[in-house]
């Protein structure tokens, strides 16, 4: 019977696998797929912690971030196609935008 | 407990072996043979056992036959592991949706009630929508794991069409689920065995008939058969399923089939009373005018499964009969009559219900 | 029972996030976060909330991870191009970011005081979900819809105005 430290054991572990995507990798589209997945851990210790406290507030707020999560993808999504029309990569590591435009990649 | 699992995998064969894949293999034949009698022809008529033909029907053994004796071809540059699994997701997706649907009245055994229904779940409608929307990743694997630029393109053009007209349906059945007040639905099926003026029954097609008529187009996109097969175009432009041969060509094409039963139930469930009989309650027939006809429950329960068979395999009749009549569309066509007239419709079949039911 | 079913769940959601890191072509990224997402509805099922596991099978299965897949077979991403710099400069983020997990993992366990059971709550069913939905949050919920439109439109606008300038260019 799982509890809720086991449901917050897998959020932790999940959030820092999210954590270090976003730091390891460079390509924006698995940037933003790791955004995804702190969101789910988020969640799912949301989810745990309203089933504990007795009350649908944790699935509420879940099914909020869901939403957000939802809108967040779809802009996000859209920066990453306009990231790659202008510089021809998604990687983060070749936009420079303030050094003037698309850096050529060494 | 054991008891239960082992119901449960009874309906489960029942299902499979009764309803689906006789129904998908069936339709095999009898697509080539609506085609063929839609443009004067006579069709698959040539396999015969021992001289015996019995109109073609044997063609369907010969189809499996062959197919499955052809090469398995996996294109050298392929991702193995996807371009393998991908026919067998859209099987699946097609397949698991069925456990929803109720194909018949609950019935009395031993003093126990059993649901004719695989799975009565509380998300009922939800489920379908969330495993019909499985059923894209199988034209996205297939597309994607070809390594082919073509497939790739069919894919993409899958993807954008399906998605597309998900959100169409899922809005026609919110209306559904708005006139029953659940989402459950052996409840809707229930809520349409009543009548009004104990004459007309109150099935979904009456009840919300621009539901009905949104739901049609948009779950045969869904199957991405023809008006909407952009995505495949077998006949001129090539799709995602293009690297397929042999055996896993062949299950495409039976995901087809079954994606056509299973769209069938659902039409039926949903808009045309699933397994209610007009007229007919638990004890018999009772008309409007007040006539009845009693019958034994045995016989109740017989005809209602009955007429969800008959339902069934009238609506798949119809989506042959609508395959091998309309013309392809555009797909800018296709995507401003999801997007731009469809979901407006959509969106008013909500609000207007919504309002009905309130007041 | 229960507890079998959460390790398995468990282990396909770290499983397809450690795929979502370590695979080098987005698709199999992906794919991984499909698995995560998939297990963590499972882990809503057993948390007894029906409604928010066939949410989460909705929105990411049939939408978020589809949109990915998209944008991925619209820009023919096939390959990471960037692996071998990964591993040299992203050394010491590696360690930076375990160090990150663990603190959060150690404060977490020092607080303490989390050993509750998870089936005190009400069954977030279909019925009472939207009951609390519909009373207690009907002004988020409202809003949702203005953020949803707020995001189509950024979206639409992002991409629309970007296809003639590209043209200008070339």
């Amino acid at each position: 019977m799982p509890t809720l430290n086991h449901y917050l054991l897998l959020a932790i572990l999940l959030f820092g696998l999210g954590v270090t995507g976003v730091l390891i990798r460079r390509n924006a589209l698995v940037i933003l797929m790791c955004v995804e997945l702190m969101l789910n851990a988020a969640n799912l210790a949301l989810v745990a912690f309203g089933r504990s406290g007795g009350s649908l507030e944790g699935q509420a707020f879940a099914f909020f971030s869901m939403t957000v999560a939802a809108a967040e993808v779809a802009v996000g999504l859209a920066i990453v196609v306009l990231i790659f029309r202008h510089s021809g990569s998604t990687d983060l590591e070749s936009i420079r935008l303030v050094g003037g435009g698309a850096r050529e990649e060494q | 407990m054991l008891t239960l699992i082992l119901i449960s995998l009874a309906k489960v064969v029942a299902i499979l072996l009764v309803i689906i894949l006789p129904l998908a293999t069936l339709l095999t034949w009898v697509e080539r043979k609506q085609s063929a009698v839609m443009q004067d022809r006579l069709g698959a008529n040539r396999a015969d056992i021992l001289g015996l033909r019995v109109w073609g029907l044997f063609n369907i053994i010969a189809d499996g036959i062959k197919s499955f004796s052809k090469e398995d071809w996996v294109p050298p540059f392929a991702n193995r592991f996807l371009f393998n699994i991908a026919p067998f997701v859209g099987l699946f997706a097609a397949m698991v949706t069925f456990a929803v649907i109720p194909f018949g009245p609950p019935i009395h055994i031993a003093g126990q009630e059993i649901a004719l229904q695989v799975a009565d779940l509380n998300v009922g409608f939800l489920y379908i929508l969330a495993f019909g929307s499985m059923g894209v990743y199988s034209v996205v694997l297939a597309g994607w794991s070809s390594n082919n630029k073509y497939a790739q393109l069919g894919a993409m053009r899958g993807i954008s069409q399906m998605i597309s007209y998900e959100v169409v349906l899922g809005l026609a059945l919110v209306g559904v689920v708005l006139v029953h007040g659940s989402v459950r639905l052996p409840d809707i099926v229930a809520g349409q065995g009543e009548h009004w003026f104990g004459w007309i029954p109150k099935w979904g097609v009456f009840t919300q008939p621009l539901a009905f008529l949104l739901f049609l187009p948009a779950a045969i996109a869904e199957t991405k058969r023809v008006p909407f097969d952009i995505p495949e175009g077998e006949s001129e432009i090539i799709g995602y399923n293009l690297e397929y041969s042999g055996a896993k060509f062949a299950l495409f094409l039976l995901g087809e089939f079954i994606e056509i039963v299973v769209l069938s139930a659902l039409l039926a469930t949903l808009f045309f009373g699933g397994w209610q009989v007009p007229w007919l309650a638990d004890s018999g027939f009772v008309f409007g005018n007040g006539a009845t006809v009693e019958m034994a429950p045995l016989v109740v329960t017989v005809l209602r499964i009955a007429s969800f068979l008959l339902k069934v395999v009238f609506f798949c009749w119809l989506q042959l009969l609508i395959r091998w009549t309309l013309p392809r569309f555009r797909f800018d066509h296709l995507l401003r009559l999801g997007w731009r007239e469809m979901l407006p419709l959509a969106l008013l079949n909500v609000v207007v219900t919504a309002f009905v039911m309130l007041s | 029972m229960e507890g079998i079913l959460f390790v398995l769940l468990s282990v396909l959601a770290l499983g397809g996030g450690l795929w979502v890191l370590l695979r080098r072509s987005p698709v199999d990224s992906a794919l991984g976060l499909l698995t995560t997402m998939v297990a963590i509805a499972g882990h809503y099922m057993l948390l007894d909330a029906p409604f928010l596991a066939a949410v989460q099978l909705i929105v990411y299965g049939g939408a978020v991870i589809i949109l990915f897949l998209f944008v991925i077979m619209l820009l023919n991403l096939r390959q990471d191009r960037l692996r071998a710099r990964r591993l040299a400069a992203g050394r010491w983020v590696y360690a930076l970011a375990g160090v990150a997990v663990l603190f959060c993992l150690a404060g977490i366990f020092l607080a303490g005081g989390t050993s509750g059971a998870v089936d005190a709550g009400p069954s977030g069913t279909v019925e009472a979900f939207g009951e609390a939905l519909f009373r207690r949050w009907v002004y988020p919920f409202e809003l949702t819809s203005v953020l949803l439109l707020a995001a189509l439109v950024g979206a639409v606008a992002l991409t629309r105005h970007a296809a003639p300038k590209a043209e200008d260019k070339a």
